[in-house]
């Protein structure tokens, strides 16, 4: 996009950290948590 | 090594997951308005929600956008991904101050695929590329005076959701509202940082109000409509931050071409 990268490395990957893991495994949980309460609740509503 | 081949495989086999949910969800309102009563849902078939099936439809937009990116090098479009979980995140913020309501399925699915994206995204931790050095002060500035207007936006929205229950309230219309302004801000904030790929945030940034400008003109009576004076404004701001975008990324040709 025109501006310059700056990650380290030739390929700039480095492994992820694992607060990202926890972080995005949390995140995702309350996602799926949602839905299922979402759905139990009475569904999609019309529109 | 190895695993970092197998993670940049795993990340695209859910970038290409996430474009195709985001592809089934659209293709499921496409069918809503050629097919009427297809799932009991008439998204886009009514005007007085237009302006909020557009603002959902922008904030998906802005999913998409951030997720297309990942698809030519990654590792240098960390600002993309992140442009991505901000609609996910303004959503659940939007959620916890007013309602059950606005949760619905497509974006939260959604959501979790984007997240499950970041895990596993090539750069590895998505805060490395940021630097403060790096920070854009006139789209600070922008975003700085967009803020209070976009809050009073995003409030006046949390109190009609909270009010409920209307039409548009238990259908969660006036959470997507409220969720809009928090995503303009996000993403103004992430381009203003300029982490890698960050041009396209700002892009972002700047067109989203000038398309919930342009909608609101075009149903000036239909509900969430902002009027003619913000409409007016959210465009001028809309071209001053892209603007500034564009400038920024010049500066960046220059000096890199010394």
């Amino acid at each position: 996009m025109g501006d310059a990268p700056r990650s380290p490395g030739p390929g700039g990957e480095v492994p992820t950290p694992r607060w990202v893991y926890a972080a995005g495994t949390l995140l995702i949980l309350l996602a799926l948590g949602f839905v299922v309460m979402h759905v139990a609740s009475g569904g999609i509503p019309q529109h | 090594m190895a695993a970092l081949a197998w993670r940049r495989l795993v990340f695209l086999a859910i970038v290409l997951l996430t474009l195709g949910l985001a592809g089934v969800f659209g293709g499921m309102v496409v069918l809503m308005n050629v097919r009427p009563g297809f799932m009991g849902m008439a998204h886009f078939t009514e005007e007085h929600h237009r302006i909020h099936d557009v603002t959902f439809a922008l904030l998906n937009g802005t999913v998409v956008l951030g997720m297309l990116a990942q698809l030519q090098t990654p590792v240098r479009n960390i600002a993309g991904q992140l442009l991505a979980l901000i609609p996910f995140a303004a959503l659940l913020l939007a959620v916890a101050l007013t309602n059950a309501w606005v949760l619905s399925p497509p974006w939260l699915i959604l959501g979790a695929s984007t997240v499950l994206a970041t895990m596993f995204h090539p750069a590895g931790d998505p805060l490395r590329s940021f630097d403060l050095a790096r920070l854009d002060r006139g789209m600070l500035v922008l975003v700085a005076a967009a803020t209070i207007p976009l809050l009073a936006f995003a409030w006046t929205n949390i109190l009609l959701q909270r009010a409920g229950p209307s039409d548009h309230a238990l259908l969660g219309h006036y959470g997507y509202m409220t969720a809009l302004s928090f995503t303009v801000i996000g993403a103004g904030l992430l381009a203003a940082a300029r982490p890698d790929g960050w041009r396209l945030a700002g892009w972002v940034a700047g067109t989203l109000p000038v398309a919930l400008a342009l909608v609101s003109l075009a149903y000036p009576d239909v509900d969430g409509s902002i009027g003619p004076l913000w409409a007016g404004a959210a465009i001028v701001w809309g071209f001053l931050y892209v603007g500034v975008v564009e400038r920024a990324r010049r500066n960046d040709i220059r000096v890199t071409s010394r």
